[in-house]
């Protein structure tokens, strides 16, 4: 039976009621701390430099055999995916019984401003991977890149192919950079003097690259403020808003030279794709990659548009390879209540079976 | 027709959400062309400049009252950068002595058997 409408009066009373409790909340909201995020216990394994390597306590009884390596983007910080509890992905994965790990980056220090790619795919990713293998006794490891980190992840198993990943996941992951059509134009090789930018302030200030994902969508901060407001006399949302915009402005800076060489090999070369990228003077060819992939990619993804993302469960060598595109957008997919009713599922369902 | 009761907002939160839709699809025309990139890099460029400007009069400012530069700052954290990962590599030999040393199974007894096996409905690779 449907519940009678309710009259003018009564909504009236309750828009009065949320309109005295946006004034009050309103003030609590300015008033208050950022909140606590990356709460789940766990230990560094391992730190140098921008290099951090966590290590989850497990919150089961027995886990599977083969330990999971998340890979995050060197943009952005981890605790994306371990915001609260229950709404964490890394809470998730050990609630299901996997040995978790996360190769998580701080801001690179001036002094790192040299790092290349060969530093991140040939050094950190390789030690993470032998504290891992060293910590469980396992020589099986499947590794999950979100964003950027999966394309470390993917470069990393192209350059790895007998000792890399077991299995690699990706969370919407670039191999396509033509097809990023903003970040091209915004890269355009007449214009965009990369050497003098880099030559300039040595490690990209976190502000430019904060600046460049709020350019995709000018609006949608002003927008996102205006829905706060509408909701602020709900706390939940409220938290939840908070925490993701506490992330969202937590961006970190870009050490210079991988800056330079992602926006002149992989911007501009598109050398991913052409398997003309030379990495350590070897040659980075995905097609190689013979390991189990599953490919997740966003349906509203703003930042890495399918177009870019597609081929590589097109191109690459593994038998057993499976993309999923699912609701929502790049950070949606993988946080937040979308991502825990589509993606988190499906990936333990795909992943728990190759984890024996 | 629904039965949903109707909120005075709901037109309110309609057009925000138009107007965001609109001014993105609008931008990110404008931002698509040509000229919006070298017209964005025209600034950054003369923004470098200043920069570079700034920062080579500042470092003559900075010796001129005997204070350590940018240059020097970062020097010094290059240095410890390496005195930390010597650290780092002698705490993981130093580790691994250990845990050589130590009995296999206490080790062992303080983690998590590797056993777990994936629900029976789930079926294998495909």
């Amino acid at each position: 039976m449907n519940a009678p409408a309710p009259n003018v009066a009564e909504r009236l009373r309750l828009e009065v009621e949320r309109a005295i409790q946006r004034g009050v909340k309103g003030v609590e909201y300015l008033g208050s701390g950022a909140p606590a995020v990356g709460l789940t216990s766990k230990d560094t394994l391992a730190a140098r430099g921008t290099m951090r390597l966590y290590h989850y306590h497990s919150q089961t009884d027995d886990v599977y055999r083969v330990p999971v390596l998340i890979v995050m983007a060197t943009t952005n910080r981890g605790y994306i995916l371990d915001l609260a509890p229950g709404n964490s992905f890394v809470e998730f994965l050990l609630k299901r019984g996997y040995d978790v790990f996360m190769l998580d980056w701080t801001a690179p220090s001036p002094a790192e401003k040299g790092l290349r790619i060969e530093d991140y795919v040939l050094d950190f990713i390789p030690e993470c991977m032998r504290r891992v293998r060293q910590e469980t006794g396992e020589q099986d490891v499947t590794v999950v890149g979100y964003c950027f980190g999966g394309v470390l992840s993917v470069i990393y198993s192209s350059l790895h192919l007998d000792d890399g990943p077991t299995n690699l996941v990706c969370f919407t992951t670039p191999v396509d950079f033509s097809k990023m059509t903003l970040f091209q134009n915004w890269s355009d090789q007449r214009y965009f003097d990369v050497d003098r930018m880099v030559d300039s302030f040595g490690n990209v200030p976190p502000e430019m690259i904060f600046a460049s994902f709020e350019m995709l969508r000018p609006a949608s901060r002003a927008a996102s403020q205006v829905t706060l407001w509408d909701n602020i006399w709900n706390d939940e949302f409220v938290r939840s808003f908070r925490l993701y915009d506490r992330w969202a402005n937590d961006t970190l800076p870009l050490a210079g030279e991988y800056f330079r060489q992602t926006t002149k090999e992989l911007m501009w070369g598109n050398k991913l794709l052409s398997h003309e990228l030379e990495i350590g003077g070897r040659r980075v060819d995905y097609t190689k990659i013979k390991a189990p992939v599953l490919h997740a990619v966003a349906e509203h993804d703003h930042i890495i548009p399918y177009d870019a993302a597609r081929p590589l469960i097109a191109n690459i060598g593994s038998k057993d390879k499976t993309e999923v595109m699912l609701k929502g957008g790049h950070v949606s997919l993988v946080a937040g209540a979308n991502a825990v009713k589509r993606l988190w599922p499906k990936l333990d369902e795909w992943m728990g079976v190759r984890s024996i | 027709m629904s039965d949903k009761p109707k909120d005075p907002m709901d037109a309110f939160r309609d057009l925000v959400g138009q107007w965001e839709r609109g001014v993105n699809q609008i931008a990110n025309q404008a931002m698509g062309n040509e000229q919006f990139s070298r017209a964005m890099h025209g600034l950054s460029s003369a923004a470098f400049s200043a920069r570079a400007g700034v920062g080579e009069a500042m470092e003559k400012y900075l010796a001129t009252v005997n204070l350590p530069s940018r240059a020097d700052i970062v020097a010094i954290g290059e240095r410890l950068q390496a005195i930390e990962s010597h650290l780092a590599r002698l705490t993981e030999l130093v580790a691994l002595v250990a845990g050589a040393n130590a009995p296999a199974a206490a080790n062992a007894a303080s983690k998590p058997k590797r056993t777990r096996q994936p629900p029976q409905k789930a079926g294998g690779p495909s």
